[in-house]
């Protein structure tokens, strides 16, 4: 009997702890004023950001790379702290290609950091985001403030002007080249002889970066192609008036495919991560590469100046003479415990502490978007960057425009996808016939 | 006596069904849905979901992409580590110490693996170097760019990772059999091919059966390496179903839809499990 009994009392205790262990904390669900039932999978309520009566603890996703390094990140989170005892902000790094998928995996995990950067994938769902108080938002130029079903929900953080030629001035001087190109037969040209005196013209990007296979070319190039023609490009894309196999779309496509098809890009550039290929081109292995405004300030930080890298903006065979920036954002998560005091970090970092404002603009080489702006000093390839685009016209990046003329989620990552299959042998025309109709699929699913 | 064995199995029964069962459970009803992952709320929508993978052809690629990772990497690793395991049977007193070195591979992160191999076959890495340092520069290529090559690359990181653990099993398997079966087979004047043959193989059917099914289930989920490596390029040259899985819940907000593959793909390697089983049993002594 006795056996028994401490058999039960063991089989009963082993159960407890089985259960207490894999119980849930109750869930604040975001959009719970949705009439449909529960959903099988309930996220419970983000316990990161607590209140123990002193100090609140505020988690902030963030991302790594050769500019935002983790001192970036710690002198701003020390700067807050030191100015606002009782706040402590946790750093949650985003890792992956894809801060979107992290984010989402985090929410469905119940784990949704307090303050997010980079939200736009998400802001589009109603009850992620918090709203922002108007006060805040008065901050930030008109142009900036996006809007999500007619609420505003994400904080401006800056815009990023986007791609241009960066090359090595002594490989072109060594090919004979004295001049930058500003058409696209003189880019072609310059190509030509670059491959003449048996240097490799072009770097490009692959493995599993996918996003920069054709960053330099689509955001530098074809934006401005299609904007030209189609100024209202997103808006008729939506409708359905337009169609991704549109010649303009083809045309700007195809004349990136003759640079691939002729050679001009790195032989092993598919078999690069995008560190790789940087690092690559700074070794010299060729003579350009079309790449982001942030490498200005790297390069800017790095010393090298102008004497070293010079910089061009991609003669788009249109002719058009456009740039696109891309806007930037941070989002409070719904599932905070304490949006106050989140807003406040947002606040601080955005403008409120003029010197923590220039000092995140400047890690990335990116520019503010408050009424008031904030201006610092920049290294001579950034200075060139800018001054490229004087007589340059500004237009909308097609995808990653915000707010209800926003391009439907997942489809950026599919032509990301897409566009590695045109660099590593399909047709343009074959590849744009798939960009309709998946469009509309994740644009049903969105709905 | 026999309620107090089913006591004991309760706790175990208990966890399966919640990290089991459950998640299977919610998987397949959540294919019934249009759910984004993000949302309160959905709306059922019946088969939809398994309607639309039939006309899906990214899906269509990643499944042919997965059945040939599988069969290449389960062929392989079992043909390998059955005869690996072979000679490290007779290697006498070092067996244990190579055992131990092939399965190291197995027990390591498959991140840190993927970091590993991609620096070796970066078109500027440690390979290439190597070729171009030997005067094979010639033969240099780009392992993971080029959409033949990454798929290839992809197998061969696999079986280098999988084999020590697939001759482990064999490695056992073969140790379970009775040496009095081989002194049979020497009196009857049989040569080492024939007792191998007769002996070993027929005796470690059971050993195949769990090595095979292993193979194909881990083959059949491969996600990691392709991710870090390749991120399923170029293009859609290495994404594998479960890449695709992922892609479609957490990259498209198609939770439901990316449920209802998760479902299918339960069912395939269920289905190629069942099918593995019963052959399995047929073959055994």
């Amino acid at each position: 009997m006795s056996k028994k009994a401490v058999s039960m009392i063991l089989a009963v205790a082993m159960m407890a702890s089985m259960v207490s262990g894999c119980g849930k904390s109750s869930s604040n669900q975001p959009g719970s004023d949705m009439k449909e039932p529960a959903n099988a999978t309930e996220q419970p309520v983000n316990n990161e950001s607590s209140t123990n009566g002193e100090d609140i603890t505020l988690t902030w996703a963030v991302f790594e790379t050769d500019n935002y390094t983790a001192e970036v990140w710690q002198h701003i989170i020390d700067t807050f702290e030191a100015d606002n005892p009782g706040i402590k902000i946790e750093k949650v790094l985003m890792t992956g290609d894809s801060r979107p998928q992290f984010l989402k995996t985090m929410l469905a995990a119940g784990n949704m950091p307090d303050i997010n950067i980079d939200p736009v994938d998400l802001a589009g769902t109603d009850g992620i985001y918090a709203e922002v108080p108007e006060e805040l938002l008065g901050n930030y130029e008109d142009a900036s403030i996006a809007t999500y079903n007619g609420k505003h929900t994400l904080v401006p953080a800056y815009k990023a002007l986007r791609t241009q030629c960066y090359y090595h001035k002594d490989q072109f001087e060594e090919a004979g080249i004295t001049e930058e190109p500003k058409t696209w037969d003189e880019f072609l040209d310059i190509c030509e002889k670059l491959a003449a005196a048996g240097k490799t013209p072009l770097m490009g990007v692959g493995a599993s970066d996918i996003w920069a296979t054709s960053f330099g070319w689509w955001t530098g190039v074809t934006n401005a192609d299609i904007q030209k023609a189609y100024p209202t490009f997103n808006e008729d894309i939506l409708s359905g008036k337009l169609k991704w196999t549109d010649p303009v779309i083809a045309d700007s496509l195809n004349a990136w495919k003759t640079l691939i098809d002729a050679g001009y890009y790195h032989k092993g550039s598919m078999s690069f991560s995008y560190t790789q290929a940087s690092e690559e081109f700074i070794n010299g292995s060729t003579a350009m590469f079309m790449d982001g405004a942030w490498s200005a300030a790297g390069y800017d930080a790095s010393g090298l100046t102008t004497d070293d890298m010079g910089v061009f903006v991609m003669p788009a065979p249109s002719g058009a003479k456009s740039y696109c920036t891309m806007p930037q954002y941070w989002g409070v998560s719904e599932t905070c415990q304490n949006k106050e005091a989140a807003f406040a970090f947002c606040e601080y970092v955005l403008g409120g502490n003029t010197d923590i404002y220039k000092y995140y603009l400047q890690a990335d080489g990116t520019y503010s978007v408050t009424k008031d702006p904030a201006e610092y000093e920049m290294g001579s390839i950034q200075t060139k960057f800018s001054e490229n685009y004087k007589e340059y016209e500004l237009i909308p990046e097609i995808m990653k425009m915000v707010g209800d003329t926003a391009i439907p989620t997942g489809f950026e990552d599919f032509t990301c996808k897409s566009l590695q299959n045109i660099f590593t042998g399909a047709s343009v025309e074959s590849e744009l016939e798939t960009w309709d109709a998946e469009m509309e699929r994740l644009q049903a699913a969105s709905e | 006596m026999r309620k107090k064995s089913k006591l004991f199995v309760f706790p175990a029964f208990l966890i399966y069904t919640l990290l089991m069962i459950v998640p299977i459970a919610g998987a397949f009803y959540l294919s019934l849905t249009d759910w984004n992952g993000i949302s309160a709320g959905f709306n059922l929508i019946g088969f939809k979901n398994y309607a639309a993978m039939f006309k899906d052809t990214r899906l269509h690629n990643s499944i042919g992409v997965t059945i040939t990772i599988t069969f290449v990497v389960s062929i392989t690793v079992n043909v390998l580590g059955l005869f690996i395991a072979s000679l490290l049977n007779n290697a006498g007193k070092i067996t244990n110490t190579l055992r131990s070195i092939f399965f190291l591979p197995y027990v390591m992160s498959t991140v840190a693996i993927s970091f590993i191999w991609f620096s070796i076959l970066s078109y500027t890495g440690v390979l290439n170097s190597i070729l171009e340092s030997l005067g094979f520069g010639n033969i240099i290529t780009d392992y993971i760019g080029n959409s033949k090559n990454a798929i290839l690359s992809i197998c061969v990181i696999e079986i280098w990772r999988t084999l020590g653990f697939h001759m482990v099993l064999y490695l056992a398997s073969i140790q379970t059999v009775p040496e009095d079966l081989y002194e049979a087979c020497t009196v009857d004047g049989g040569s080492r091919w024939q007792k191998f043959r007769y002996v070993t193989l027929p005796m470690i059917v059971p050993g195949i059966t769990i090595s095979v099914i292993m193979s194909i289930m881990s083959e059949m989920k491969q996600y990691d390496i392709v991710k870090v490596i390749t991120n399923g390029g170029p293009g859609y040259s290495t994404e594998t179903i479960t890449y695709n899985i992922v892609t479609q819940a957490f990259g498209n907000n198609m939770l439901g839809y990316s449920s209802a593959i998760a479902v299918f793909l339960f069912i395939i390697i269920a289905a190629v499990s069942m099918i593995q089983l019963k052959a399995g049993s047929k073959l055994e002594v």
